[in-house]
């Protein structure tokens, strides 16, 4: 089955859930995408043939792309994105009771997989950019899920603002990649990257997308928030898959680019400060998901830092190995949330004893998460550690090393805080919760235990994927890695003595400095467009119709009229009846001028209109001369309406603008459009694109060359004024409702 | 809602619309090859409408439009895209058309093309446009 099916299929899903006439299954549609990957990832990992591309000409005309690559990486991460994600569908059958808000759920979820899944097999830079921002807008979505709240909406938007912000920069460092490198598909651009300044400042602009995705400092604030969604959301976007994603595109581009100059020391850089903070925020948080957070920020930063020293295998194993531990924990985490109604450490006390599987399913997930064998994070932190040795980086090694200390006694403490029994707490009331809450946590901790298990066939695939080796065994023998993993694990645990001793502590109550520079430059921002749109939005009709007439004036007509040249000079005129019906349109015009009463002004303009009808027909346009009768018919009617409730005459007050000024804008404008006239029909007649149309309008079908040009060469020129036309006939309504509802409740 | 009933209007009206609404859909089908084509179709369709309201007032324009006017807006500008999205999927570009001439027995040629429905759209939208400022601004006038 073509990649490109399975793909689009949870956009399918994601259509029937939200369509909402789904009554019953939601669970059944919304796994279905998710088991059709899998076995797809299972029949083509049997096959194993040479990986094969699907490209889609998506806007041939600029090159834009969405193209899958089917390989082995791209096998592994859906594998990933699909088999986490279809437990995540059924711990929501037992997270959310309610079926509407499953449903609601299941359909965002789906979209987010779709994203997702389209993003990890992408090797186009356009198209992986589209699914990227699917995923964005899908966990903004999915943040603010609990809308009700204020804080979760405000929550969505961080999170949005920052990952939108660095997917511009991304966009721009995509295009910048293109042009230099000349061409989108990534596996070109990688075996042969671009150099350059333009190719660094591009690179540079990737970062950017990785690292705000990626929730790497200075960016990981808006991860934290964003534990405001519904826990089954926060296990697989903000855990196991999305977050990832940033390292997924380092991955993608690092056997090309990782020996760029600055690739090494700002990608190593920003990874090794990301996973030192990470870990001492994550071990000052009482509130268990926060505490995950911090240790999710913590770990990417291990994982950015291992791809910036081009260690993609081992990066690739802890990613792997990353997903599934902290999908589990928060799985935990949200049972327990359920059970209890709680998820701070200083209230849990004794919930091991109630749930004793859930428990056990956490020690499994918290052990792996501390790199203790024999269990899938020993094996993968181990393997980092014998690559930072094999490649000689003792300052990663040690930052990592340090820090992974302190991942040990926040995996500790999660647990202790989690399960563990208080001695000056009562014991929490815990009620029953499904089982489906507790078997998916379980069988996530159990993949843990296996994988490990299999190391060497986990190596082969790791190894196949990024086409490094990669040392992953469950038993190293004594090595210098081995020591190193041991002494993080008694440090660790020793910190979490002494820490339990100290007592768990307050979290910091001083808004961080991101976030306060987040706050501060919304609320800048926000002044900004108060002063703007004071000076440009004042109010005033003539204020805007100067503004607009003098753009007019000072921009197009100054170019239109330095280029153009007379060529011929056109008849005064050609007959009486056009010479009478110019008489009428002067007339009347003039007289608008020097009405008293408005609605006289509205009716002269009415027959100044008229009057240019009739010269369309003299001109034996028979076409704009009906357009024109009817629409200053329907105008005068228009006028009527909004007269009805103005004064009768014009006040004396000349309003926001002089006199003086209001007829200088109006004598200009009046003189350059009689001075356009008199150029536009003098121009040669052998150049005009006249005859053109009349010879192209007989090819499209028609023999009105007007309604031709409207319906067939300009159509998209049509279709956007048709759109405006009815934004216009929006805003009346929604003026006069919100008029009316103001001043009188709606009776009608 | 005070109607000033006029007979002379009305009796005017009887005719005149029905006249005018048949006038507008003949302007309408024939647009691509004589004067006309769906705006002008609109706007005659729309004067129509504007007839009923000097005549009967809001409550005759709600009347003869059914439906909220803001749905006839968004319906025009719906079939204006559907017409586009049928060159998209036959002819692999937005907005080319497709285009089909029979000769059917009596009437002589009948061309049918995704381009009328597109000026449908565009009749369909400007008739909503005039229904919703008489509708709304006009009810509030009164």
């Amino acid at each position: 089955m073509p990649w490109t099916i399975t793909i689009a299929l949870f956009f399918v899903a994601a259509a029937l859930l939200g369509w909402g006439r789904l009554r019953r299954g939601p669970i059944a549609v919304a796994a279905m995408p998710f088991v059709v990957q899998l076995a797809a990832i299972a029949a083509e990992a049997l096959r194993s043939v040479p990986a094969r591309t699907e490209t889609i000409d998506w806007i041939p005309s600029l090159g834009v792309r969405i193209g899958f690559l089917v390989d082995p990486l791209t096998l592994i991460l859906s594998a990933v994105v699909s088999g986490i994600g279809l437990l995540i569908v059924a711990y929501s059958a037992g997270y959310f009771p309610l079926m509407e808000r499953r449903r609601q759920f299941l359909a965002l979820l789906a979209l987010f997989a779709g994203g997702m899944a389209g993003l990890v097999a992408s090797r186009e830079l356009f198209g992986l950019f589209v699914f990227w921002e699917i995923t964005t807008v899908a966990s903004y979505l999915l943040i603010g899920f609990d809308d009700e709240k204020a804080r979760n909406r405000a929550a969505a938007l961080e999170a949005l603002l920052v990952t939108t912000a660095g997917g511009l920069a991304m966009l721009a460092g995509f295009v910048l990649l293109a042009i230099t490198g000349g061409t989108t598909s990534i596996p070109e651009l990688v075996s042969d990257p671009p150099q350059g300044t333009m190719a660094t400042m591009a690179l540079v602009l990737v970062f950017a997308g990785a690292f705000t995705k990626s929730a790497q400092v200075p960016f990981h604030f808006w991860l934290p928030e964003a534990m405001a969604a519904p826990t089954p959301a926060s296990a697989y976007l903000h855990s196991a898959t999305m977050v990832k994603a940033g390292v997924v595109l380092l991955l993608f581009l690092a056997p090309g680019f990782a020996t760029a100059w600055l690739w090494t020391p700002v990608v190593t850089g920003i990874g090794l400060v990301t996973m030192a903070l990470g870990a001492v925020l994550a071990l000052r948080q009482t509130d268990l998901k926060l505490l995950l957070a911090y240790g999710t920020v913590s770990q990417l930063g291990l994982m950015v830092a291992l791809v910036g020293l081009d260690l993609i295998a081992p990066a690739l194993a802890v990613l792997l190995a990353h997903a599934v531990f902290k999908a589990a924990l928060f799985l935990v985490v949200g049972t327990v949330e359920k059970a209890t109604g709680r998820r701070d450490l200083r209230e849990l006390s004794a919930v091991g004893r109630a749930l004793p599987a859930l428990a056990i399913a956490g020690a499994l997930a918290a052990l792996s998460m501390a790199g203790v064998p024999p269990l899938l994070g020993f094996v993968t932190k181990e393997a980092a550690f014998d690559a930072l040795i094999v490649a000689d980086a003792w300052l990663p090694l040690v930052v990592i090393a340090a820090s992974s200390v302190l991942s040990v006694a926040y995996s500790a403490r999660f647990w202790w805080g989690a399960f563990a029994t208080k001695r000056r707490l009562d014991a929490t009331e815990v009620a029953p919760t499904r089982a489906v809450l507790t078997a998916m946590p379980g069988i996530l901790a159990v993949v843990t235990v296996l994988m490990a298990m299999v190391p060497g066939w986990l190596a082969a695939a790791v190894g196949e994927a990024t086409g490094r080796a990669v040392k992953l065994v469950l038993w190293p023998g004594l090595v210098p890695a081995f020591g190193v993993s041991v002494a993080v694990m008694v440090a660790g645990f020793v910190a979490f003595a002494i820490l339990i001793r100290r007592g768990v502590g307050h979290p910091p109550h001083r808004l961080p400095p991101m976030v306060a520079a987040y706050q501060f430059s919304l609320r800048a921002l926000n002044r900004v467009a108060d002063v703007v749109t004071g000076v440009l939005q004042n109010g005033s009709l003539p204020v805007y119709l100067a503004v607009t007439l003098t753009a007019v004036l000072a921009v197009p007509a100054v170019v239109w009229l330095a280029s153009a040249q007379v060529t011929a000079s056109p008849p005064l005129t050609n007959n009486i009846a056009e010479l009478t019906l110019g008489a009428v349109v002067i007339t009347a015009a003039v007289a608008a001028t020097r009405a008293q009463r408005r609605m006289a002004a509205a009716l002269l303009l009415g027959l100044a209109g008229y009057g240019v009808a009739g010269l369309y027909v003299a001109f034996s346009a028979p076409d704009l001369a009906l357009t024109q009768l009817l629409i200053e018919t329907l105008t005068i009617a228009l006028f009527a309406f909004v007269l009805a409730r103005l004064p009768r005459r014009f006040g004396a007050d000349p309003g926001s603008l002089s006199r003086s000024v209001r007829v200088g804008v109006a004598l200009f404008v009046g003189a350059f459009m009689a001075v356009a006239a008199v150029f536009a029909t003098s121009v040669d007649p052998a150049r005009s694109v006249a005859e053109a149309y009349v010879e192209e309008a007989v090819n499209a079908g028609g023999r009105n060359v007007v309604n031709v040009v409207l319906t067939n060469f300009r159509a998209l020129d049509t279709l956007g004024e048709i759109a405006v036309l009815a934004a216009a006939g929006l805003g009346i309504t929604a003026l006069i409702v919100s008029r009316s509802r103001r001043s009188q409740p709606e009776s009608s | 809602m005070n109607i000033r009933f006029s007979p002379l209007l009305a009796t005017g009206a009887r005719t005149m619309v029905p006249t005018l609404l048949i006038v507008s859909v003949f302007v309408l089908v024939v647009g691509h090859d004589r004067p006309g084509g769906g705006f002008a179709g609109g706007l005659i369709a729309a004067t129509a409408l504007l007839l009923v309201y000097l005549t009967f007032g809001a409550r005759g324009v709600r009347r003869m439009v059914p439906v909220a006017p803001e749905m006839l807006m968004g319906a025009g500008l719906t079939a204006a895209l559907l017409a586009g999205m049928i060159g998209l999927v036959l002819d692999g570009t937005f907005l080319t058309y497709a285009y089909a001439a029979r000769d059917v027995p009596l009437i002589g040629e009948v061309k049918l093309s995704s381009l009328l429905l597109f000026d449908i759209g565009v009749y369909v939208l400007v008739v909503g446009l005039a229904t919703t400022a008489m509708v709304r601004l006009g009810s509030e006038a009164q």
